[in-house]
């Protein structure tokens, strides 16, 4: 199994910069997200460790063999990384099994391997389709299942979901994600979309203007956003302007004090904000609040499972609050608000 | 994102030389031209410039353009709206029909008049005939056009207070007017560079004068001359071309899908009206020529016809247009794939002088053939290398524009794919986009390898001493006025030119439908 270790790439086109000094580790067989909005790098990223792209400085390394380096250039015939492009990209004019064989080079044996490929991403008896007869997922399944037949010792997934429609993405996704674990390949996911990343990675890189933000967990990184921006890119946020501080309770906000367990030890800034969940905030009966204020439900919105209601605090300030079940408060209710656990953090 | 950027990326070294060895052959005959003139020096030039025949060539070919040009949008853009928007019996033959004069060469169709009506001559001929040949060049895109317009622009217009006929003017019209005015850019292209109508008819238009200064032989300088001339007006035309297709697309004002344009049911004298002008149109186009070609046909056979010499004009004809056709598509080759690949600066350059040809004419490129292999490289004067070299250069705009298209067809992402999966650069490439764009480069290489063999001018001034082709033939005995013994050669002319006239039509009724 190989580990991909990334040191001080830098990247450009012409004199357009894509990706700034990024270094990051991606462990032996975990699968990694990286997550960034178009224009982020992510794309020259996954050119770069294809072999593609030829970054201008820095080093990679696929366990111990140095595939870029100052004097190591290994083009991508020889680096045994397999490829999921977007839309699975399939040779149209060879049949499945001839798309699956086209990187096995032992014709002897390849038959088999084609078969066995084809049972791993759970499809049987296709060898002879062509791909313009395939649904978009059953593509999806032959591209990954052509990726990893010459056993490749990274695979690199090209926001292979996107193209599909949601009730076949997330099954495709899960599927992909155990085949995945059952080969035990490292695997670099490139996806702009978040649910994506936080529901299949183990871990989870953010890219910006080709700057690696943070790499966590899926559940760190929700819970502990490196900054505002990434907390708004990976879910809803409520940004509650802080009013005061306080060591032992934290922040004050139009709400009432939220408890922050980091809080910076610096002056307060106008533009200080708390940052919440939605579902960090419950809604209760009226007249119950911690502040003492109650608040008025000024806007529904109704998702089915959920309900997002807008909530008008006595000064004006508004704030959005998700709401479970059946117990949504009709439209200019009054009602309290009690805060769930701490702050993600406060900026 | 990734496209994008994929284009911003530098092409590998060998591609970029191997463009610019095609981007010097296109640009040679017109810079050899440059080189001649300016050898002659200043107050030579001027001299030719400022004779009274320079003015009257220049004065006969800009009229011939403008009245060739306007009637074929007077005729048109009418035609174009019959076989698209109205409920007129035989719609589909009927484009047919009017598409089909574009597969008669221009000397043919005049050959098949002059020998019909001896009496026929000069310029209003030439107009006449010129009209005929290319008015297909205007109703085919226009008629796409009219077929794409939305039509709910036109509702729209109409639920606004307008009547039918102002609404048509005011919304369905100008949708179609860019495709219309390309189209005519292209009929003056083809009147400007047209050799064999005007040189049959006797107008004193460019082709006509600078070959007769070359024949002449005792004045190059002044061919030179004119021929740059008109060069230069060409160019004008091209860039003015290059222009409206900018424009073309503007008039889809959003997503989704479109309905299908609404038919006009014409009915009583209006029907009978439109009958009567596609009638005539066709009878003009197609059915006096071949008429007049039967009937030579039939008084020929007691003329004793040379089978053999035909089979052989045939087949050298054949051979001289695969060369040039084999060469061109190998110079177009690298070109191609660079435009469909890369967009730096280099490529960018390297494809629009690719395109010189575009807007030499023939006899530009015969003439300045002729002047180079002379006093250049006199070992290939009059051979088939050159004629391979002339007809390459004049289809080369064809060749890449197909390759072009046809690499672009292919995602890069395929090849990508190839690679990761253990091929090295050049066996990737050949199993992923150049398996899969073979067969339009292919096709690309018959279209030029078909427009070759019916070439007139350069063939006449560069073949080798004794080599005969179909067009070359047709031309000694048309010159001679054995109209007769010209027959044969002008009906397997017109076999050969309407299988792309067939192509096109075909192509540009199914994409645009």
């Amino acid at each position: 199994m190989t580990s991909v270790s990334i040191r001080g790439l830098c990247a450009s086109y012409g004199p357009v910069e894509v990706l700034v000094d990024l270094s990051m580790d991606v462990p032996s067989g975990s699968l990694t997200a990286v997550l960034g909005a178009s224009g982020s790098g992510k794309t020259t990223l996954l050119r770069t460790l294809a072999g593609f792209l030829r970054p201008t400085a820095g080093e990679v390394t696929f366990g111990d063999t140095e595939v870029v380096g100052p004097h190591t250039w290994v083009p991508p015939e020889k680096r045994r990384v397999g490829i999921v492009p977007q839309e699975g990209a399939l040779f149209p004019h060879l049949s499945v099994a001839g798309n699956i064989g086209y990187g096995l080079f032992r014709k002897d044996n390849a038959t088999e391997r084609v078969k066995e490929m084809l049972d791993l991403v759970g499809l049987q008896g296709i060898e002879n389709a062509r791909p313009m007869e395939l649904s978009g997922g059953q593509q999806q399944r032959v591209a990954l299942a052509r990726a990893l037949a010459p056993a490749p010792e990274v695979v690199l997934l090209d926001e292979p979901f996107t193209a599909l429609d949601a009730g076949l993405r997330s099954r495709l996704r899960d599927d992909v994600r155990e085949v995945l674990r059952q080969v035990g390949t490292t695997a670099i996911l490139v996806t702009h979309d978040q649910k994506e990343a936080l529901s299949t990675a183990d871990q989870v890189a953010v890219l910006r203007d080709g700057r690696l933000v943070q790499m966590a967990t899926p559940q760190e990184l929700y819970a502990h956003p490196a900054d505002l921006e990434v907390a708004r890119f990976v879910g809803s946020v409520v940004e509650l302007p802080v009013l005061a501080t306080d060591a032992e309770r934290g922040v004050r906000t139009a709400i009432g004090w939220v408890p922050v367990s980091d809080l910076p030890l610096r002056s307060l800034d106008s533009s200080d904000v708390a940052v919440l969940r939605p579902e960090q905030l419950i809604v209760t009966d009226a007249d119950g609040t911690e502040s003492g204020d109650s608040a008025l439900v000024v806007h529904r919105s109704f998702h089915g499972h959920d309900c997002v209601i807008t909530l008008e605090l006595p000064d004006g300030f508004q704030l959005p609050v998700r709401v479970m079940g059946a117990h949504v408060p009709e439209m200019n209710a009054k009602v309290g608000i009690r805060i769930e656990g701490e702050a993600l953090r406060y900026y | 994102m990734s496209l994008r950027a994929r284009l911003r990326q530098q092409p590998p070294a060998l591609l970029l030389i191997l463009g610019t060895i095609t981007a010097i052959v296109a640009l040679l005959p017109l810079a050899y031209l440059f080189v001649r003139v300016w050898e002659a020096g200043i107050s030579r030039i001027v001299d030719v410039l400022w004779r009274a025949r320079t003015a009257e060539t220049v004065g006969t070919s800009v009229a011939l353009v403008f009245v060739v040009t306007g009637l074929c949008l007077v005729i048109g853009i009418p035609t174009a709206w019959l076989v698209s928007r109205t409920n007129i019996a035989l719609r589909r033959t009927w484009l047919v029909l009017v598409s089909l004069p574009l597969a008669v060469p221009s000397y043919v169709a005049a050959y098949a008049w002059l020998a019909q009506f001896p009496w026929f001559n000069g310029f209003w001929a030439a107009v006449t005939v010129l009209v005929l040949v290319s008015t297909p060049y205007v109703v085919l895109p226009t008629a796409a056009a009219f077929r794409a317009a939305d039509p709910a622009l036109e509702e729209v217009a109409r639920s606004l207070g307008q009547g039918p006929i102002r609404a048509f003017i005011g919304s369905t019209l100008p949708q179609a007017w860019p495709a219309a005015a390309a189209g005519a850019l292209l009929v003056a292209l083809y009147t400007l560079s047209d050799f064999g109508a005007v040189a049959l008819f006797r107008v004193d238009a460019f082709t006509r004068v600078i070959y007769a200064s070359y024949r002449g032989s005792f004045d190059r300088v002044s061919a030179a001359v004119l021929a740059l001339l008109l060069v230069a007006l060409a160019a004008l035309l091209v860039i003015a071309e290059r222009r409206t297709r900018g424009v073309r697309r503007r008039w889809r004002t959003s997503g989704g899908t479109q309905r299908q344009a609404v038919t006009v049911a014409l009915r009583g004298p209006a029907r009978i009206g439109a009958f009567a002008w596609l009638t005539t149109i066709t009878v003009l186009a197609l059915g006096v020529p071949l008429a007049s070609l039967i009937n030579l046909m039939t008084r020929s056979t007691s003329l004793n016809l040379d089978l053999a010499e035909i089979l052989s004009a045939a087949a050298t004809t054949a051979w001289v247009a695969l060369m040039g056709a084999l060469l061109a598509l190998a110079l177009a080759l690298p070109v191609g794939i660079l435009a469909a690949r890369y967009r730096t600066r280099s490529v960018r350059t390297i494809e629009s002088l690719s395109y010189t040809g575009h807007a030499l004419p023939g006899v530009v490129v015969g003439l300045s053939l002729v002047f180079m292999t002379l006093s250049v490289f006199p070992g290939i004067y009059q051979t088939v290398l050159t004629l391979a070299v002339a007809y390459a250069v004049l289809f080369l705009p064809k060749a890449i524009g197909v390759t072009r298209t046809s690499v672009a067809t292919v995602s890069p992402v395929l090849q990508d794919t190839a690679r990761s999966l253990g091929r090295g650069p050049v066996r990737a490439w050949l199993s992923t986009t150049g398996r899969l764009s073979a067969p339009g480069i292919a096709a690309g290489g018959l279209l030029v390898f078909l427009t070759a063999m019916k070439e007139l001018p350069a063939t006449l001034m560069l073949r080798p001493t004794g080599l005969d082709t179909l067009a070359t033939q047709m031309w000694s005995r048309t010159e001679i006025a054995a109209y007769g013994q010209a027959a044969p050669y002008a009906l397997a002319l017109i076999v050969v030119a309407a299988i792309p006239a067939w192509l096109l039509s075909r192509t540009m009724t199914s994409t645009h439908g």
